[in-house]
């Protein structure tokens, strides 16, 4: 997948035609930054401080983060 | 695309790649250090406790700065409040693991490592069937460049994606990993210095909870979960309904979420011009998430056989297989047996635990000088179910 050339920001990006939406990454999703709804995966960027976990579990490697958790995200 | 050359390039500036950049550029390797955040162990995502002090003075000296509470003791708290306590001053400490990082990757640069923050790998560079490097992005000015590298080394935690680029893993199962939640809370009494952990399927499924001591009246509380037993419920959500119970007047700073892998462990931790470190080589402990010391443990023999094979016949697959062998006789071992006893541990219903830890509690010497009697422990395992000794004894002596 090419990751392009933007600047870096939180979140993290879903190559939709690799996604299976099998959910593994929603399960563990510790802030529930993504889930199934009906046969799709939804991502809610706001919620995500890109730890990594579900493209770690990401079965077809549809999933990236863009760039490392900025610093003002820190609640 | 611009090209640079270095015999050794390390993804990801925390212990596992700070330590190792540090050896092979002290042994004379001209050594590329990446970290892809900012600041080089900021923003902290750790509970940081460590065993003791002698545990990390082994590799770097431990001047005061880097501590922020000795740990006195343990408790462990049933899923119906019932307390185990053990009182053992010197048992460990709460790291300050930014300024510990930190400390780390300032020792590879004193050594002649070249630090780059903001600078991520985003793929491994290969040339006959061999890892030859990595590409990387300057995050700052997008640019993008090429480092070809006698051997690369993959310290890239938890997000771990070289191993998955050099071929040694896949993706993992939901059940590989913990999902974690943390708050830094403010006000609450930790006069005692005891490190708590609080387990039972309403508090942690399938993992514990935690509140380690980090001032005077400020502890790190987190708990992981494992997802597939969380019923849909989120680590953070767990988390809050946590400390809503355990400490409701405190003030719930910094939140931090993430994860750790409780895998039993890659079959290989190498391959030609590749290897990898730390938590991306499944390094850290399987039964308690803790990697810091393992990781400085993999560090050092990661770069040991780096400097022995770039002396001799080069980073062949084969050269480089001696560090695999090297962890798998020493903390790997370690670290299958704790794996097993994971799986029996966390695998208790909280009627077991129940039981476990209230025999615990009437058994008398089940704390020694040295820690817990391992022997008396299994008695105590004996008094409150004789099946449960038939399942560790099974789990732990399968192959």
């Amino acid at each position: 997948m090419d990751i392009g050339n933007s600047a870096p920001r939180a979140g993290i990006d879903v190559d939709r035609g690799a996604c299976i939406a099998c959910g593994a990454c929603s399960a563990v999703c510790p802030a529930e930054a993504l889930v199934i709804v009906g046969l799709t995966l939804e991502v809610f960027p706001e919620r995500c401080r890109p730890c990594g976990l579900a493209a770690l579990v990401c079965p077809t490697g549809a999933l990236r983060c863009p760039g490392p958790e900025p610093s003002e995200r820190i609640l | 695309m611009r090209e640079e050359r270095f015999d050794v390039v390390v993804i990801g500036a925390g212990p596992a790649g700070s330590r190792t950049a540090a050896l092979t550029a002290a042994a004379g390797l001209s050594t590329l250090l990446l970290e892809k955040r900012e600041r080089v162990g900021f923003p902290v995502r750790c509970a940081e406790a460590v065993g003791p002090r002698r545990d990390i003075e082994r590799f770097l000296p431990l001047d005061d700065d880097l501590v922020s509470s000795p740990i006195d003791g343990f408790a462990l708290v049933s899923p119906a409040g019932e307390r185990f306590a053990a009182r053992m001053p010197g048992i460990g400490f709460v790291v300050d693991r930014e300024a510990f990082d930190r400390r780390l990757a300032g020792a590879a640069v004193k050594a002649g490592a070249v630090l780059r923050t903001s600078h991520q790998a985003t793929g491994l560079l290969h040339t006959d069937g061999r890892v030859a490097g990595a590409e990387v992005t300057d995050l700052a000015t997008v640019e993008r460049y090429r480092v070809t590298a006698a051997v690369t080394v993959g310290a890239d935690g938890v997000e771990c994606h070289s191993p998955r680029w050099a071929g040694l893993k896949g993706s993992y199962r939901p059940a590989e990993v913990m999902s974690c939640a943390q708050r830094l809370v403010e006000g609450i009494d930790v006069g005692e210095r005891m490190i708590e952990f609080h387990l039972g399927g309403s508090v942690a499924p399938g993992g514990y909870a935690w509140v380690f001591p980090k001032g005077p009246s400020s502890a790190n509380a987190g708990l992981g979960i494992n997802p597939l037993r969380a019923g849909g419920i989120r680590a953070i959500d767990y988390l809050e309904r946590f400390l809503s119970r355990q400490c409701p007047g405190a003030s719930r700073e910094r939140l931090v979420v993430g994860g750790t892998i409780v895998a039993r462990g890659l079959p290989r931790l190498a391959t030609g011009g590749y290897l990898a470190v730390g938590e991306a080589a499944n390094q850290n402990n399987p039964f308690s998430g803790g990697g810091i010391v393992n990781a400085l443990e993999g560090a050092d023999l990661a770069a040991g056989t780096i400097v022995e094979a770039l002396a001799g016949g080069g980073p062949t697959a084969r050269a480089l297989s001696r560090y695999t062998d090297r962890w798998n006789r020493t903390t790997g071992r370690a670290n299958k047996r704790f794996w097993r006893a994971a799986q029996f541990f966390y695998g208790l219903g909280d009627d077991a635990m129940e039981r476990v830890i209230g025999r615990m509690r009437r058994t008398p010497g089940l704390i020694g000088e040295s820690g817990v009697d391992p022997l008396r422990l299994l008695l105590a395992l004996a008094r409150s179910d004789p099946r449960l000794v038939f399942r560790l004894a099974a789990g732990i002596l399968k192959r």
